[in-house]
């Protein structure tokens, strides 16, 4: 299993690099640039990354690209690791890539590096009139909700626990289709957020979907620090516990900040009857602005007792 | 019971969240055509559509074991034997999960063991509620044996009663949850669905006599959302049907799913199955039926109805549909409802309008310039459909006063009087819409009462239900204490009251679009930007083309552009568009067949006619657009249609009434 062993953050303006040393022999990364910070990202890796590996997951073939090599999940293990120091990237990798390397790499006995860089902002959405509550435009229609294999399992009688982000529709989503049940879940609210104040922007962006679950559903709540992959991960084992005292699958819906991201990645690859879901919405360009902090967690491979 | 609490009450969701048995004895209103369309008497194969909100889950329970059998009915006629229909509504999420670019030939066996399981869950649950009205089933399923002989060869457990197959199910479906990750098949049964249900239902027919000459038929929910593969399956399945057996599915009003088999041969319509519109059968009786059932969620509310047979028993129970057919009873169902959501008139509307004072002086002022004399802006302001008509047509270049004198002193022809009626009729609400929309002091409740609702929900049942709760959200007893024990204690909801609930239910709705999958940006931008074009319109003070809802696109629907069709099933299936045989938008050269207007719960939110009017040509490109274009490209359309709309105003740039 993978746990995290320790955490760096640095201010991303702030970042110093010795040009002769190159601490990572190579990172996962996907190149495709969508605003400030890829590119910030993307020139922050090639100074400490020997060599860069593109990654890119593919939902309808079910595989996953490496450096364009195309691998079946089933097959994924026959990938070669190269030796040395591991980075992933997880600013531009989205949930399901991120998945696979952390079960790879699990998989492998292999320990890593993950770096996320926050942004100063997110992009707004354009809208005309004054009672417009504000909303958030950071992503194009995607394939819809769909579980991911091989984090596949029964969603009737699961325990929903869901991420809540800036795009309240992406929650919308969930309620709407006539898949999931709704009536137990669980919502996380990263707080303390990135930016003093953007919980607010998680509640308004939520502010219907959240009416509407709470009219009809024992919804619960949970809070873990939007930037704190440590203590989510410590809030989900807390719901998983109580799913598997109910004798349910626990189905997770990290459609939150990536951090939370990663956290529920580690948990699904370290656990057993975990459900992972993903709507694959396409990122937009330039959905973000500038780079604030970046963060350096160090994950260590550990056998199981 | 306080308003908040019947409110509260009404505000669960959908009905199959509300049982947990899958009964829905008492929560279903029996519909008028339930004799020509019992799904058990039907002897094909059916693929039953309907759009969404449409109550099909809720119709197929009405006829599964479940509801037949369910322990609170009081007698059970031994009728109900000769079919029995089982209910599977698949895991969907589950079911797309398997897929096979991922597993392979693995996704189907657990497909399929998904399936038998839960099918082997439905006799289960079958046997339990039989025993509820005919508990020596227990016995001689005991004492014949074949059936747990069966079952035991299946399960390849020994299993000999309802507890250890129940136990059996859950302890296997927990041992099939392990085995995705990583994939691990061995040792796991194989149980082809269809083999089982032939060798189980057969067992229960040579155990129980009741069952030997029963029909089984599957229902399959959700139908669409199985991956391609899975569909191909049940199609196979479906083509095999026959007397003893048949499989049938439920699925999404133009929704698209396969045809396809798990061999050439394909299913065919209406060799294999028919399909059955269930929106077209609730269509006729939308206006009853949805008052019933706005009347039944009250009394499972909590509240009673004064009207001896409106109760639950009675309107779920199908001896009494040639009752409730008959007029007297419908005016006493439409009354009831009435009282709680009146409906105001055209007239009255224009009436209410007219009480406002800027509008009378406006129109006072238009009555004098031109040339009215004080008898006839009398008379004028008498009748006010006719006041409220001249308001909106007055900057009309075939605006003729005389033809109003005419009309106001009793002196016109035949002809002429036709001519004022049908101006009247075409722009009497159209102006209370215009004038809303120009004036933020103007609230004439133009969305207010039962029966727009009506016209704006047919067929979705669920939105009707969400106007109506909508409604009451605004009572006036909303912060009272005054507490209710009777359906017509509620106190009629004041049409504003309406008027301001139905455009929050829109408007909520319209927020909603965005995340209806897979297309839910490009469905939210289609609704934003058309109902914006048509708010646009109108807007405009002059109207040679009033109620502009409607809007047609050249494509001839050949197949020719397959994302652009894919897109416009999705929004059909979503019913965010409403389809129709083009009619109204005529153009020579036009080549399109279809029309389509938003669906009309939408029109309050952007102040348009929910009434299917006129209608605009859009270019294909300009839909493009408008579906997926950025906000600057639509702004370039907008303008055009606010320039194109504006220049017809012959008084040029005022562009508003008052």
């Amino acid at each position: 299993m993978i746990h995290v062993q320790s955490w760096k953050t640095e201010l991303a303006n702030d970042v110093k690099f010795d040009k002769n040393l190159k601490p990572y022999d190579f990172t996962y990364t996907n190149i495709d640039k969508y605003d400030d910070r890829s590119d910030w990202t993307f020139s922050y890796l090639s100074e400490v990354s020997k060599e860069i590996i593109t990654v890119s997951y593919n939902p309808e073939a079910v595989s996953i690209a490496i450096n364009n090599y195309e691998y079946g999940i089933r097959n994924l293990l026959n990938y070669n690791l190269p030796k040395g120091k591991i980075l992933i990237d997880a600013t531009t990798l989205s949930l399901p890539e991120i998945l696979h390397l952390f079960n790879l790499l699990n998989n492998k006995r292999r320990s890593f590096d993950v770096i996320y860089v926050q942004p100063n902002g997110y992009t707004e959405l354009k809208t005309e009139g004054i009672d417009q509550i504000k909303s958030f435009d950071l992503s194009d229609d995607g394939l819809g909700i769909q579980q991911v294999p091989p984090f596949v399992g029964y969603s009737a009688n699961s325990m929903l626990f869901f991420f809540l982000g800036f795009e309240g529709h992406r929650f919308g989503a969930i309620i709407n289709s006539d898949e999931f049940d709704t009536r137990n879940i669980t919502c996380l609210l990263g707080t303390p957020p990135f930016r003093l104040g953007w919980e607010n922007r998680t509640l308004s962006s939520n502010y219907k979907q959240l009416a509407e679950i709470s009219s009809n559903s024992n919804a619960r709540f949970k809070f873990a620090g939007a930037n704190d992959p440590i203590q989510t991960y410590e809030v989900i084992d807390q719901v998983y516990q109580s799913a598997c005292y109910e004798k349910r699958s626990l189905c997770l819906a990290p459609f939150g900040t990536k951090p939370a991201a990663i956290a529920a990645a580690q948990f699904a690859v370290n656990n057993i009857n975990v459900v992972m879901l993903y709507d694959y919405v396409k990122k937009k360009n330039k959905r973000s602005s500038g780079q604030d902090l970046i963060h350096t967690w160090s994950f260590q491979y550990t056998d199981r007792n | 019971m306080k308003v908040i609490d019947i409110i509260n009450k009404l505000s669960t969701a959908r009905l199959e969240f509300q049982t947990s048995n899958g009964s829905v004895l008492n929560t279903f209103v029996v519909p008028f055509f339930i004799d020509k369309f019992d799904l058990r008497n039907i002897s094909h194969s059916i693929a039953l559509a309907g759009s969404r909100g449409s109550g099909k889950s809720t119709y197929i329970q009405y006829f599964s074991h479940s509801t037949r059998f369910d322990r609170n009915v009081k007698t059970i006629n031994e009728e109900e034997f000769s079919c029995i229909l089982l209910y599977w509504k698949p895991d969907i999420a589950y079911c797309q999960g398997l897929k096979s670019s991922w597993l392979g030939d693995d996704a189907l066996r657990f497909f399929t063991i998904h399936a038998a399981l839960s099918l082997l869950q439905e006799l289960s649950n079958l046997i339990n509620n039989v025993s509820y009205h005919y508990p020596e089933i227990i016995n001689a399923l005991k004492e014949n044996g074949i059936f747990w002989k069966r079952i035991s060869r299946v399960t390849n457990s020994t299993i000999s009663s309802i507890n250890e197959l129940n136990a059996w199910i859950m302890d296997y479906k927990y041992e099939v949850s392990t085995r995705l990750n990583p994939v691990n098949l061995e040792g796991i049964l194989s149980i082809e669905p269809k083999q089982m249900l032939t060798y189980l239902t057969d067992a229960l027919r040579l155990d129980y006599d009741k069952f030997s000459h029963t029909t089984f038929k599957v229902f399959i929910d959700e139908f669409e959302l199985l991956n391609i593969e899975q569909q191909q399956i049940v199609n196979t399945y479906r083509k095999e049907s026959n007397k003893l057996l048949s499989w049938n599915v439920a699925y999404k009003l133009n929704a698209k799913p396969t045809n396809e088999t798990t061999s050439d041969q394909w299913l065919q319509s209406p060799d294999d199955y028919v399909e059955e519109n269930l929106d077209n059968y609730i269509k006729d009786y939308f206006r009853v039926f949805a008052a019933e059932i706005f009347i039944l969620t009250l009394q499972n509310a909590g509240l009673i109805c004064k009207a001896p047979q409106l109760t639950p028993s009675f309107l779920g129970d199908r001896n009494n549909i040639e009752l409730r057919k008959g007029k007297d009873y419908q005016e006493q169902i439409i009354s009831v409802i009435e009282n709680i959501l009146p409906t105001p008139s055209i007239k009255l509307l224009s009436e209410i309008c007219i009480a406002n004072n800027s509008v009378k002086n406006k129109l006072l002022a238009i009555l004098k310039s031109l040339d009215f004399s004080e008898e006839h802006i009398k008379l004028a302001l008498l009748d006010t459909s006719l006041a409220l008509t001249i308001l909106g047509t007055y900057k009309q270049r075939s605006f003729a006063p005389e033809q109003i004198i005419n009309y106001l002193n009793n002196k016109s022809t035949k002809a002429e009087e036709r001519t004022v009626k049908e101006k009247i009729n075409t722009f009497e609400f159209n102006t209370l819409l215009s004038l809303n929309l120009q004036n933020a002091f103007i609230q004439v409740p133009v969305y207010a009462g039962f029966e727009r609702f009506i016209t704006m929900t047919t067929p979705n049942i669920r939105h009707f239900k969400e106007l109506c709760l909508s409604a009451l959200k605004q009572s006036d007893d909303f912060d009272s204490n005054i507490e209710y024990l009777y359906i017509e204690d509620i106190k009629p909801i004041s049409f504003i009251g309406m008027h301001k609930g139905s455009i929050i239910s829109s408007t909520s709705l319209v927020k909603e679009v965005i995340s209806y999958p897979p297309h839910g940006n490009k469905l939210s931008h289609m609704v934003n930007r058309i109902g914006e074009l048509f708010r646009i319109s109108q807007k405009a003070s002059y109207q040679s083309e009033p109620e502009r809802n409607i809007f047609t696109f050249t494509y001839d629907y050949s197949g020719a552009d397959k994302e652009l069709e894919e897109f416009l099933n999705s929004a059909l299936s979503w019913r965010v568009l409403v389809e129709d045989e083009s009619r109204r938008i005529k153009d020579d050269k036009q080549i399109t067949s279809k029309e389509f207007q938003l669906n009309p719960v939408y029109a309050p939110k952007f102040g348009i006619s929910y009434r299917k009017k006129r209608g605009i040509t859009l270019s294909i490109e300009q839909f493009k657009t408008i579906v997926s274009g950025n906000s600057e490209s639509f702004d370039i359309i907008r303008k055009q249609y606010q320039q194109k709309w504006k220049s017809e105003d012959s008084e040029g740039t005022q562009g508003i009434l008052l």
